[in-house]
């Protein structure tokens, strides 16, 4: 048997060697794995490492996959900090992205960029409003949120299903599951002509600085840095956790929600039934990375972007499989999260020992 | 004594444990002969933890030697404790409550034991001693009694000469406890000798036939505990302190915090408080040894958890039974609990961030949510600076001060807002001398200017010290109040001790 045991000051070296092995690993496996797949591993190892920074039109499409993962994750790391563990933000960032498209629908769809900020209002209300049910359940009847805010992915993948195949249906979309599209003005504008920039990266980056100043200068910050480091002295500060449970899930479903809405009128113009992409659940990985600080999830969503940007151009430029491509990025995540917690920690081999020598004390 | 053919299992000469700043055993002399059930009595403090803890090799005495059987030895680890032949019974159960009865006995044992050899051991040791289990039921479907009784199971497997037993009653039924008495008396009468500690002077004088009183670490007398009364044996245990009434200077006024009918539950701990009155500039003291529902009383009077209905609890004659801490904060009650590092204070913030853990309703510090960390800063500093405490910057986590200095902050952050109602629980746990006297000083100071004083501690000195009246809880029942000149000695103790009919009415043969 092996422990865990938390290092108290990993000495700098350590942290940077570490990071630099995480690299070297992946480079490793990823040589090994295009090889074996008959690609020149050195070729698309380069294509792969340098592309999403080689043209304005990359860094554009590393930025737009990063924003959704920042936001989602912004939200996310709220509520584990509180220890709430929300993992449903993909049926929440879907319903931002139904809401904001339903509400367009009820509006008339019109040419008037008036709408576009209730629009995306209205994504982050439906998103916030499919957090509230696991709030519910969880304050109500003690049912464990991690469970019912995963489960109600499912639900919201079903509700997608239903409104691009039935309700919102396009007539003019010859059969294919979608809707009809935005109208121009509720697009988001491009911030850089020739790029995918648009203005949802504003958004983005005004939610890290709320974030970061709600979590530094509020009291809502410090129930919540207080409901993970000592619930005792939350409760003697006069928090009730139920509250705090509220709180961060609806905080973190409006930020999926409103990543959705953003999503749809930044990106995909009209909802069609591949809304989601996995978003939802890479902004886990995102929030974790970035240890649930908001500096820290902005350069974990840029480098998790950057994996995404470089596997679309290696199964573009060398054909590579895209199951292959996901593996990938998927061992590059491995080896990032498993040095980052060697970093943190170190193994020590347990002799199993009579639990009676442990002292009761 | 060379003389004697058959020397004691075990005798203990001069065994001295010091810690920093207290000496935990001093001198301490205990004999056990074989078959002997050997009372240990004593207050919280008195030394018996770190004297048992000696005995099963979890601490090593700074002076004075262990004779087993006549022999030195060195007990330097639990294994070596069990080898010679002690077996330790703790008070909290280590059990997997996943796990079955056999299961958990098996972990306990070195090497891999069959199943069927296990079971036939453990149903020869449950048959001698009166100990039934069932090998093949879970631990977490089972009572106290019988967890403790695995527990016990355990101990004696490696057939123990001598077996300790820590506090083992606290968590049982009379009926249960009763079933133990039949087992130690069992094993006792097979030769077996038992140390039951215990500050429980009824069950001590029912069992044992010695006693060993411990008070501030000392031997202060041994005895045959059936030819006391309870009362001689309180006042050993308790010594005899002058309980002259100190003449209190202060003017009394009107109740400005009032319990009455409460009848909840905090935790797992029911409190029951018929009619309490605590008027401005009175010190009110509840005693009680402990986990006899003193933390669980505290969250009901500061609002942590609500009591059974509004009126139970009023603060300056508002009903707030129902109501969380922060709207009675602003009737201008304060409160401290117990724990220091987790409750009273977050262990990861500053001392910045600490002093607003109970200012949260006070406007200069936080508006609509808005945190004013410049004033709480300074808030901080002048807190620091007026209580004397040693810190290494505001901003350094908390858990880096040692507790005296962390005590003296938060009583100063909560006297500071100048409460006309304090209630505290424990105000000087773990604190050493010079912030004990301070912390006290500045309680007697508030009460000078006439806020009235709820102190809850099992340190009856500083009770003694401090309260005009006193208050006894003992499972979760909080007696009447009386003036301190108005309890004997003899009376506090049997009332912490539950003994509350008359000791004469009491017999048992």
């Amino acid at each position: 048997m092996i422990r865990l045991v938390p290092r108290l000051h990993p000495p700098w070296w350590m942290q940077a060697g570490g990071s630099a092995a995480a690299v070297v690993l992946t480079l490793l496996f990823g040589g090994i794995l295009f090889a074996a797949l008959g690609e020149p591993p050195l070729e698309v190892l380069g294509v792969f490492l340098t592309r999403p920074l080689s043209s304005l039109i990359d860094i554009g499409d590393l930025l737009q996959k990063s924003g959704p993962l920042i936001l989602i994750a912004l939200g996310l790391s709220v509520g584990y900090r509180a220890n709430v563990w929300n993992i449903g933000a993909e049926g929440q960032f879907i319903l931002g992205a139904v809401g904001a498209m339903g509400f367009a629908l009820a509006v008339g769809n019109p040419e008037n960029g008036v709408m576009l900020a209730p629009m995306l209002v209205a994504g982050a209300l439906a998103g916030m409003m499919w957090a509230a049910v696991p709030a519910l359940l969880r304050t109500a009847f003690n049912a464990s949120e991690l469970l019912t805010s995963l489960m109600l992915v499912y639900v919201a993948q079903q509700l997608l299903y239903f409104v691009v195949h039935q309700a919102w249906k396009s007539p003019y979309a010859f059969g294919w599951p979608e809707t009809v599209a935005l109208a121009d003005a509720l697009n988001l504008p491009l911030l850089f002509s020739g790029t995918h920039i648009h203005a949802g990266l504003i958004i983005v980056l005004a939610a890290v600085a709320v974030v970061a100043v709600l979590m530094r200068y509020t009291t809502f910050g410090l129930r919540i840095q207080l409901a993970q480091s000592a619930p005792g002295a939350l409760r003697f500060a006069g928090f009730h956790q139920n509250q705090t449970i509220w709180l961060s899930l609806l905080l973190g479903g409006a930020m999926a929600g409103l990543a959705g809405a953003i999503e749809l009128a930044g990106t995909f113009g009209k909802l069609d039934d591949k809304v989601g992409l996995g978003y939802g659940f890479t902004a886990i990985i995102v929030a974790f990375l970035g240890r649930l600080h908001p500096v820290g999830i902005v350069a974990a969503g840029l480098a998790v972007g950057y994996t995404f940007v470089g596997g679309d151009w290696i199964k573009v430029s060398h054909g590579v499989n895209a199951a292959a491509a996901d593996v990938f990025q998927a061992a590059l995540l491995f080896f990032v999260l498993a040095s980052d917690l060697l970093t943190r920690y170190r193994i020590e081999r347990v002799v199993r020992r009579p639990a009676r020598e442990q002292p009761a004390e | 004594m060379s003389t004697d053919p058959t020397p004691p299992l075990l005798s203990l000469r001069g065994i001295s444990r010091r810690f920093p700043g207290v000496i935990a055993n001093d001198d301490i002399d205990l004999t056990v002969r074989s078959g002997d059930i050997l009372g240990l009595l004593g207050e919280n403090g008195a030394g018996k933890s770190t004297l048992m803890k000696i005995l099963a090799g979890l601490l090593v005495p700074d002076d004075g030697e262990i004779l087993w059987k006549g022999q030195p030895v060195t007990i330097q680890s639990p294994a070596v404790a069990r080898q010679i032949g002690i077996g330790m019974v703790h008070q909290h159960f280590a059990l997997f409550e996943g796990m079955t009865v056999a299961e958990n006995v098996a972990l306990s044992l070195p090497g891999a034991v069959p199943g069927k050899a296990l079971e036939a051991r453990l149903a020869a040791v449950a048959d001698a001693y009166g100990l039934s289990l069932d090998p093949g039921q879970p631990v977490f479907t089972l009572s106290a009694g019988e967890k403790q009784r695995i527990e016990i199971v355990r101990a004696l497997l490696p057939d123990p000469q001598l077996l300790i037993l820590d506090e083992p009653t606290s968590v049982l039924t009379p009926q249960e406890a009763e079933q133990l008495f039949a087992t130690l008396r069992r094993l006792a009468a097979d030769g077996r000798s038992v140390v039951f500690i215990s500050h429980k002077l009824d069950e001590v004088r029912r069992l044992c036939s010695g006693a060993t009183i411990l008070r501030g670490g000392r031997v202060v007398a041994t005895c045959d505990p059936r030819t006391h009364t309870a009362e001689e044996i309180a006042e050993l245990m308790l010594g005899s302190r002058p309980l002259a009434a100190r003449r209190s200077e202060r003017p009394r006024g009107d109740p400005l915090l009032s319990v009455v009918g409460l009848d909840a539950r905090a935790g797992d701990r029911w409190v029951r408080v018929d009619d309490l009155q605590v008027c401005a500039g009175e010190i009110l003291g509840v005693a009680g040894v402990a986990g006899n529902g003193q933390s669980a009383l505290y969250r009901l009077l500061s609002g942590e958890v609500a009591a059974n209905h509004a009126d139970a609890v009023a603060i300056c004659g508002l009903p707030v039974g129902r109501q969380g801490p922060n709207p009675r904060r602003k009737l201008g009650a304060a409160f401290l609990p117990e724990e220091r590092l987790g409750h009273s204070a977050a262990p990861d913030f500053g001392l910045t961030g600490n002093a607003l853990l109970s200012n949260l309703t006070t406007p200069s510090f936080q508006r609509r949510g808005w945190i004013f960390w410049p004033r709480l800063r300074r808030h901080a500093g002048d807190i620091a600076e007026s209580y004397d405490v040693r810190h290494g910057g505001l901003e350094r986590p908390a858990r880096s001060l040692s507790g005296g200095n962390l005590q003296k902050f938060v009583v100063g952050r909560e006297l500071t807002k100048a409460p006309r109602l304090l209630v505290v629980n424990q105000p000087t746990w773990g604190v050493d001398m010079g912030a004990a006297g301070r912390i006290r000083q500045a309680i007697q100071g508030l009460a000078q200017q006439q806020a009235a004083i709820v102190v809850i501690s099992q340190d009856l000195d500083e009770l003694l010290d401090l309260c005009d009246r006193l208050a006894v809880i003992h499972d979760g029942v909080l007696s009447p109040a009386r003036p301190v000149g108005e309890w004997t000695i003899d009376a506090l103790g049997l009332a912490m001790a539950g003994a509350d009919q008359p000791p004469t009415l009491r017999k048992v043969g």
